[in-house]
């Protein structure tokens, strides 16, 4: 028999689906992947922290641009990964954004409920897309494990 | 779904990888659908089918065929 045909068992790589919310850079266009969301992660960093401190209105202006721009190329980027994914790595991955994504609506809408009674603003929404992304990450691993 | 790909597999000696490449499929997706822990759609049960050169209804085993 041709090597370990009967035996072979294969497992997710659960470490970088944890951490990186991805099925890793040797997956199908996953090195494409993470090179486009480094250089725009690097642009939205550039572009938040550093071109509005320089107190200049022309990089300002450049900066109301960049932000958003950067934040839909990595949303076009992940679309354009989902799409070059095998089905069942697909699943896995709705699967995970449906879960993440649920629960943070549930948990935000909760806390906008809440603010009404409360001097204190709850509706922080730079940190309800982390904790989504951090949800999204171990759904990937609990996910992935059912198929495994 | 049960299925007999592991056996087929063996017969035509072809590891998980090989047939994944085939059928342009993660060596993860194959392992999930031998272990009938993943039932695959329609598309990949035909190129599996295409694959051993067997109806699809001889490798995929419904419940009720059994």
């Amino acid at each position: 028999m041709n090597k370990d045909s009967q035996s072979e068992e294969v497992t997710w790589p659960y470490a970088t689906l944890i951490m990186c919310g991805f099925f890793g850079v040797d997956s199908p266009g996953g090195k494409i992947l993470a090179t486009r969301t480094t250089v725009a992660l690097v642009i939205f960093l550039i572009s938040s922290l550093i071109l509005p401190a320089l107190n200049n209105h022309i990089l300002e202006i450049l900066s109301y641009i960049l932000i958003p721009s950067s934040l839909i190329y990595i949303l076009w980027s992940y679309k354009e990964y989902l799409g070059g994914l095998d089905e069942l790595s697909q699943l896995i991955q709705y699967k995970a954004i449906a879960i993440s994504y649920g629960i943070v609506v549930v948990v935000g809408m909760t806390f906008l409920g809440l603010e009404v009674h409360s001097e204190v603003s709850l509706s922080l929404l730079p940190i309800y897309i982390l904790m989504a992304e951090g949800f999204r990450g171990f759904a990937l691993g609990f996910i992935a494990k059912e198929y495994s | 779904m049960k299925n007999n790909i592991r056996i087929l597999r063996a017969e035509k000696r072809i590891t998980q990888a090989e047939l994944a490449e085939k059928l342009n499929v993660s060596r993860q997706t194959i392992n999930a659908i031998e272990n009938e822990k993943y039932d695959p759609s329609l598309s990949l049960a035909f190129k599996i089918s295409s694959m051993f050169n067997k109806p699809v209804e001889e490798i995929f085993i419904t419940n009720e065929n059994e």
